[in-house]
């Protein structure tokens, strides 16, 4: 195997197995723990390291994890004290443990490599030469097999608890009473998140973590209502910016954890202006359209309220009637050229009148909608 | 063709309060040749002149303090409210009555133009605005208010008289007393230096009604002032109305109980997206409007109340 | 006390902790707001997106200046926060996701920025990254006085939009249907906390900020319920946590000042948090016991 595609190979498998748990902290509005997780995890990384004396140890590892868990139960600990609100606690509990990392780290550590800029910046360029060997043979870069090893942690635990996270994801109180605990799901998912983070880290930066965390879930949020659509979709995204990002990176000889959270942000503007129904452009061609055809049925609505009233010679009369409904000159217009020109109103005298096809029109609009 | 327009516009006389009405005579003859022609030329200068009318009927007498003309609001794909016409008359406690998904905290708010509208004209009185000035006072309902802030029940009502301070300048020792005064008069100047979370249901919105009487407004929105306040509250926060109302005030608020209505206001406005019915008590509330009123409820449909 | 008298007469010494009681000072006033308006989040996006503003400046007119890449800064951590948003505006995305894609993307293009800059040949980029991981020793003269003058605009700002502030965050709808328009005071509001964020960056890094903007603050709210009481007492304690990391750091071996004046921030969250009257924890429970016996007393 190439360098080349070791490397292609380890961020497409960290970014798939980011994006599955991704999911839920997005749809849970829990995007911000990922990014208060990737950077405790140090604390956890220190700790183990002074237990074991080993950098290599799998000890890590567990203390890592332990200490996203920990971070996020001490964030709830402190705002459920209601004295401090949720996002605040975030921005206390997180830069304090990794202020104490640092800190450990500097004065306890210095002279063993524990470099805080790779941890926060990540150097995929460097991954194929850290080997797994397996009685003295080389099998591949050992990055390749903790990324796969997570893909497949993660997989389980959501092929597992699917109805579960399902539940707690949409009805905490739901699931409670149906007797599924939604607190131990919960730091399941705060647990493996963590897990996710600390082994990928080493391979993307803590940085470019929360960005493939994040960044396909929402994406894939834009484009489907369903959750196993979502889980898929953000998946394959993952895997696309991961790629794209490689080559991007290669092509123009920069940071290659950078543009791959470069292309993260790249697909999502592109979904974010495009995709049809919730994108933007479409969103704002659907208010402009619903503006008009609002301003139709409102104008068709005004006159069948006062037609035949004492009052229609002065609230249908054509030249006045953008008064009335306060509507700017343009788009007086517009509405009652459309009315005029598709026959719903027509124009006798200087009144505007329903014809029989819009009179029709409006009272259904009205039983539609006063029954 | 232009030409003839220009002074043809200059006739147009359109009086918005909906008491008369004069247009130029020749005007229906001329437009009426010329329409068949060329529709759409004639709709951009004819709707270009008449922006100065409705100014020169300012010897009729008014007696509306608001004044709401075809107003339409959707939020998203839903109409809230459709071709609303109301009036609200000087010196009234006007009571807005309706199921869930109304409308009726909509009206409000686009009336304070806190949502945007799709159509209608608004037009506050005396003073002749399209915009709320310093003589409208609105309550809002309490979940609005970030409730942790460190603000003082003091601190709240002097609030109500930023509006008339505008930017930058500060209270003056005149607004702290407008303040305290108004304190006195909802029975909270014990509690003046109470942050406001400390306070009961019912004190809270006491303070919020003062904070509205420290305004010293004209008008008074209300959007459900009785909502969770106790009985004895309630009737204080009554009489507080017909305080206001013997100031020759006027209030409007959002109301939800039928048994009490009657006994609390004595104008009624009828809301069901539409006005079903507005005007004074006696007349209007009655069964078969209640009963129009009420007839479907299905507020799950429309969505989007409280925006 | 020998090592502390040697500490004030030492230039280097001076200029840090000057530094870094100004950073707070700064932080605390406008992180005040920041949090009861609970956008806290917000400072770790901006410090965040402030990266590549400050490398594109440098490669755009060549300067180190410390105008200059504040004025990067700055430009970079006003555009994220539009487009947070933006986004939560025109889609259904919620605050914190867009604030995370925001923040992870921008960060990302600032270090691809800076990879391409440091292949620049005259090696000029060296020192940009004292903007992410801050570096307050490396702090001069010439920046204190950018400080002190974002510090009083800051200042200066605060005590003119003092009842717009106070009204806005406190009702937002009211303060519109006075017309004050939320719009403005939304645009005031980030600008202010983007300068503040900004200004700090150079002394306790990029992911350290947040927790000077919100530390203080979450510590003063618990002592007091007036702003204005708050809001001084915030940048008090802001003030003080720079002045005793720095000596900390200064008086220690190996410990760096970022990180430190974290610590001592934190600490003041947590003792106020424990200790506050009427507010604070054990305070509470007093009361509760106290509320507790009367009532088996009465019966």
């Amino acid at each position: 195997m190439s360098a080349a595609f070791e490397i292609q190979l380890i961020a497409a498998l960290v970014a798939v197995a980011c994006a599955l748990p991704g999911v839920f902290l997005v749809l849970r509005r829990m995007a911000m723990v990922s990014d208060a997780i990737t950077h405790t995890v140090l604390l956890g990384i220190v700790t183990g390291f002074f237990l074991t004396r080993n950098l290599e140890s799998p000890i890590l590892l567990v203390c890592a994890s332990l200490t996203g868990v920990f971070t996020v139960w001490l964030t709830e600990l402190v705002y459920k004290s209601k004295l401090i609100s949720e996002d605040a606690s975030i921005c206390i509990i997180f830069p304090l443990l990794f202020s104490i990392a640092i800190i450990l780290i500097t004065r306890y550590a210095g002279n063993v490599h524990l470099d805080t800029d790779s941890v926060l910046l990540g150097e995929l360029a460097f991954a194929p030469f850290d080997r797994l060997y397996v009685m003295g043979r080389d099998i591949g870069a050992k990055g390749i097999y903790i990324s796969f090893a997570l893909v497949a942690i993660n997989l389980v635990f959501i092929l597992l608890f699917y109805k579960e996270l399902q539940l707690a994801t949409f009805d905490a109180n739901l699931a409670a009473a149906l007797g599924f605990v939604p607190g131990i799901i919960h730091y399941l998912l705060m647990g493996l998140v963590s897990l996710t983070t600390v082994g990928a880290f080493e391979a993307v930066g803590s940085i470019l973590v929360v960005a493939f965390m994040i960044g396909p879930p929402v994406t894939a949020y834009l484009m489907t209502d369903n959750l196993k659509k979502m889980i898929v979709l953000s998946a394959v995204i993952g895997l696309f910016n991961a790629i794209s990002g490689y080559h991007l990176a290669t092509w123009k000889d920069v940071s290659i954890a950078g543009s791959m959270a470069v292309m993260t942000g790249f697909t999502f503007l592109i979904v974010f202006l495009f995709v049809p129904r919730r994108g933007l452009i479409s969103v704002l061609i659907r208010r402009y359209r619903q503006r008009y055809i609002f301003a139709e049925k409102t104008l068709m609505f005004h006159l069948w309220h006062h037609e035949g009233t004492p009052k229609e010679e002065e609230e249908a009369l054509y030249k006045t009637i953008r008064l009335h409904m306060h509507w700017d000159k343009k788009f007086a217009e517009r509405v009652v050229k459309k009315l005029l020109s598709d026959g719903r109103v027509i124009l006798e005298g200087n009144l505007l009148k329903l014809s029989e096809k819009g009179r029709q029109e409006s009272r259904r609009d009205r039983r539609e909608l006063l029954g | 063709m232009n030409c003839f327009l220009d002074i043809l516009g200059n006739y147009v006389f359109v009086n918005s309060r909906g008491l008369d009405l004069n247009i130029g005579g020749e005007l229906y003859s001329g437009s009426l040749d010329d329409t068949q022609s060329s529709s759409d030329s004639f709709i951009t200068t004819s709707l270009n002149n008449v922006d100065n009318i409705g100014e020169k009927n300012n010897e009729i007498k008014r007696k509306n303090v608001l004044e709401i003309e075809d107003l339409t609001v959707a939020y998203a794909e839903n109409p809230v409210l459709w071709d609303v016409d109301l009036n609200i008359p000087e010196g009234q406690l006007v009571a807005i009555l309706g199921p869930n998904g109304a409308g009726k905290t909509t009206l409000i708010k686009s009336a304070l133009g806190l949502v945007p509208r799709i159509s209608g004209r608004i037009r506050f009185f005396p003073s002749d605005r399209e915009k709320p000035a310093t003589d409208i006072a609105y309550v809002p309902q309490s979940e609005s208010v970030e409730w942790d802030f460190p603000a003082t029940v003091l601190d709240v009502v002097l609030m109500g008289r930023y509006g008339h301070l505008g930017w930058i300048r500060r209270p003056r020792s005149e607004d702290y007393e407008i303040a305290r005064d108004m304190l006195r008069k909802v029975g909270m100047m014990d509690y003046s230096s109470r942050q406001i979370r400390q306070l009961s249901g019912g004190q809270q919105q006491r303070v919020f009604l003062a904070r509205a009487l420290a305004q010293q407004a004209d008008l008074y929105l209300m959007d459900e002032p009785f909502k969770g306040v106790d009985a004895r509250t309630e009737l204080a926060i009554v009489d507080l109305l017909r305080n206001i109302q013997a100031q020759g005030k006027t209030v409007v608020a959002v109301h939800h109980d039928l048994q009490t209505v009657k006994e609390y206001f004595n104008w009624v406005v009828l809301l069901n997206i539409q006005v079903i019915a507005s005007g004074p008590m006696r007349d209007t509330f009655n069964e078969e409007n209640v009963r129009l009123t009420y007839r479907r409820t299905e507020p799950a449909k429309r969505g989007g109340k409280n925006r | 006390m020998k090592g502390l008298l040697s500490l004030l007469g030492d230039y280097t010494f001076r200029v840090v902790s000057l530094g870094a009681v100004l950073m707070g000072l700064i932080s605390g006033l406008i992180g005040s707001f920041s949090v009861l308006e609970r956008r806290s989040l917000l400072g770790d996006a901006v410090s965040h997106a402030a990266l590549p503003g400050v490398v594109l400046i440098f490669l755009l007119t060549g300067s180190k200046s410390t105008e200059a890449l504040m004025f990067g800064a700055t430009l970079s951590g006003l555009t994220a926060t539009f487009m947070i948003l933006g986004i939560i505006r025109f889609s259904r995305i919620k605050f914190d996701s867009a604030l995370a894609l925001i923040m992870s993307t921008f960060f990302g293009f600032g270090l691809v920025l800076l990879t391409y800059a440091q292949k620049q040949p005259n090696a000029a980029q060296a020192g940009l990254d004292r903007f992410i991981f801050g570096q307050a020793s490396a702090m001069l003269n010439s920046d204190l006085y950018i400080m002190l003058i974002a510090g009083s605009v800051l200042l200066a700002l605060t005590l003119m939009f003092w009842k717009e502030i106070k009204l806005f965050i406190f009702d937002r709808e009211y303060a519109h249907t006075l017309r004050f328009s939320p719009r403005k005071m939304d645009i005031l509001l980030s600008a202010m906390t983007v300068t503040a964020i900004i200004v700090g960056l150079q002394t306790v890094g990029v992911i350290l900020m947040s927790a000077m903007l919100v530390a203080p603050a979450a510590a003063a709210r618990q002592w007091t319920n007036r702003l204005s009481v708050m809001v001084v007492l915030s940048s008090f304690l802001g003030g003080i946590s720079g002045l005793i990391g720095t000596l900390i750091s200064s008086l220690t071996v190996k410990i760096p000042t970022g990180p430190a004046i974290v610590v001592v921030a934190s600490t003041f969250v947590i003792i106020s948090m424990l200790f506050a009257p009427g507010r604070g924890i054990i305070s509470r429970r007093w009361h509760r016991k106290k509320a507790v016996k009367t009532y088996q007393k009465e019966g």
